[in-house]
């Protein structure tokens, strides 16, 4: 091995930066705004190798967080111009604190998550509220709602892949 | 967007996402052995997609804590509530109680104590459980007529047993008395402040009865801290009370910010880490001292 799991993840970002800023210029219409994504990307990159952990498929990977980063500024673009209406001067005016954007983003996260749950069945948001929050175990969980415990796994694991879809559903 | 995908876009690993909620599942069934969760962190780390597929499940976990579902959830007193421990039903009631004589006495003098981080439950001869909360002490003077339970400092639940005898906690202050009622007290500084969790105590002729938010007041015996749009600077102050060391807030608009989320007390770095992402503070660690900024 002449090189670290580590070094490969950054390596391969190095290898195909010219392909990865072409599929970000195409996602964020802009050459210098898919640049700073492309930056945010090396970083994230940069933390993840620290872990040391081995690579399946660089590129892809690469590529899925980039996107994931594209989409997050695109979103917090949108909601700046809608909030601060549609004219360019407007939006000119935007130095956004890195802070309050984040804030912002979990709170939309939070709010999504909410309705995600309020879609679920009553046992199975129950399931999963009373095991996250009240740290019940499935077995008093399935006394509780009277069904069987495999019934509750199930109902937990339904209710989290619910949610995680959501969440990807109003995401891209 | 709606333009044509590049073939070099990576597929959705949805079978790696499933797989990490399934260890979710697993890990918080309380059926998980020591060895389920050595196999976990090994998983994670087969590969970047498992471990991204992982943190992703992790991060969805942690935020359903943190939904407007979960922290009103102690909230609904439900006709079947959990057993474990005392059966509480919502209600509130904090009364300060003017702070009588001694200093703090020291832990060492007290029949139980509790370090820093650590949580117990006592029972006493009659039956009575004491639930200690970190770093907090008590002694117990029973005789014929009386039950009296002395708070030395800290903070810690009573469930009275049924007994003739009044049962009286003494915290430096008017005493509370509370047969028929299942509260907390905690001592701060020059007073003490009293939570109803069910039933009704009295303090003198004063008679405390409950309110709401006991649930989640006394989530800490459940090993929860649960708060609902309290100012950060309120939330550190209580996380301090769990860990050593001292947690500074950089300025007092920070200081302000409103925390609402259902934290685990057994973790509390996972609270600061939590607190950094979702709120976006930094947090610089020194030797017994955390900075947010």
């Amino acid at each position: 091995m002449l090189t670290s799991p580590a070094s490969g993840l950054l390596a391969s970002f190095q290898e195909h930066y010219d392909d990865l800023l072409q599929f970000l210029t195409r996602r964020m219409n802009d050459r210098q705004r898919a640049a700073d994504v492309a930056q945010e990307t090396w970083l994230k990159l940069v933390k993840i190798d620290e872990q040391e952990v081995p690579v399946l498929h660089a590129r892809s990977f690469i590529f899925r967080v980039a996107g994931n980063l594209a989409i997050d500024t695109l979103r917090r673009e949108q909601r700046q111009e809608s909030n601060l209406g549609d004219s360019d001067a407007a939006v000119q005016l935007v130095c956004p604190a890195p802070a309050p954007e984040a804030t912002l983003l979990a709170r939309e996260r939070l709010a999504m998550l909410d309705e995600a749950l309020l879609q679920l069945s009553d046992n199975a948001r129950q399931a999963l509220l009373l095991n996250r929050v009240e740290g019940l175990t499935q077995a008093q969980i399935a006394q509780r709602l009277g069904v069987s415990e495999s019934m509750v796994a199930k109902y937990i694991g339904q209710a989290l892949r619910h949610c995680r879809d959501w969440l990807k559903h109003n995401h891209d | 967007m709606t333009e044509a995908r590049m073939s070099s876009e990576p597929q959705p690993l949805i079978d790696l996402s499933d797989a990490a909620i399934d260890w979710q599942v697993l890990l918080h069934s309380g059926n998980a052995s020591a060895a389920d969760h050595e196999r976990y962190q090994r998983w994670r780390r087969l590969s970047v997609e498992h471990l991204l597929a992982a943190e992703e499940a992790e991060a969805l976990w942690g935020d359903i804590g943190h939904t407007e579902a979960a922290v009103q959830l102690p909230l609904q007193a439900t006709p079947r509530r959990r057993y474990r421990g005392a059966a509480i039903a919502a209600s509130l009631l904090l009364a300060l109680v003017a702070y009588g004589g001694w200093q703090q006495a020291p832990a060492l003098l007290a029949d139980y104590h509790t370090s820093t981080g650590e949580r117990r439950t006592i029972t006493l001869e009659d039956g009575s459980r004491v639930t200690l909360n970190s770093a907090s002490a008590f002694s117990v003077k029973y005789n014929d007529e009386r039950r009296v339970v002395s708070l030395r400092e800290g903070e810690a639940l009573f469930e009275p047993a049924q007994d003739p005898r009044p049962f009286v906690v003494d915290s430096g202050g008017e005493a509370v008395q509370g047969n028929d009622a299942v509260f907390s007290v905690r001592r701060q500084g020059k007073a003490s402040s009293v939570v109803v969790a069910r039933g009704e105590a009295r303090i003198g002729t004063r008679v405390l009865a409950a309110s709401p938010d006991a649930q989640a007041q006394t989530a800490w015996q459940r090993g929860k801290l649960i708060f609902n749009g309290r100012p950060l600077r309120e939330v550190i102050a209580e996380l301090e009370r769990y860990q050593h060391g001292r947690i500074l807030i950089s300025d007092s608009q920070l200081g302000a910010l409103p925390v609402s989320g259902v934290f685990d007390l057994n973790d509390p770095h996972g609270l600061l880490s939590t607190l950094e992402q979702r709120y976006a503070l930094k947090v610089t660690y020194l030797p017994w001292l955390a900075v947010l900024y």
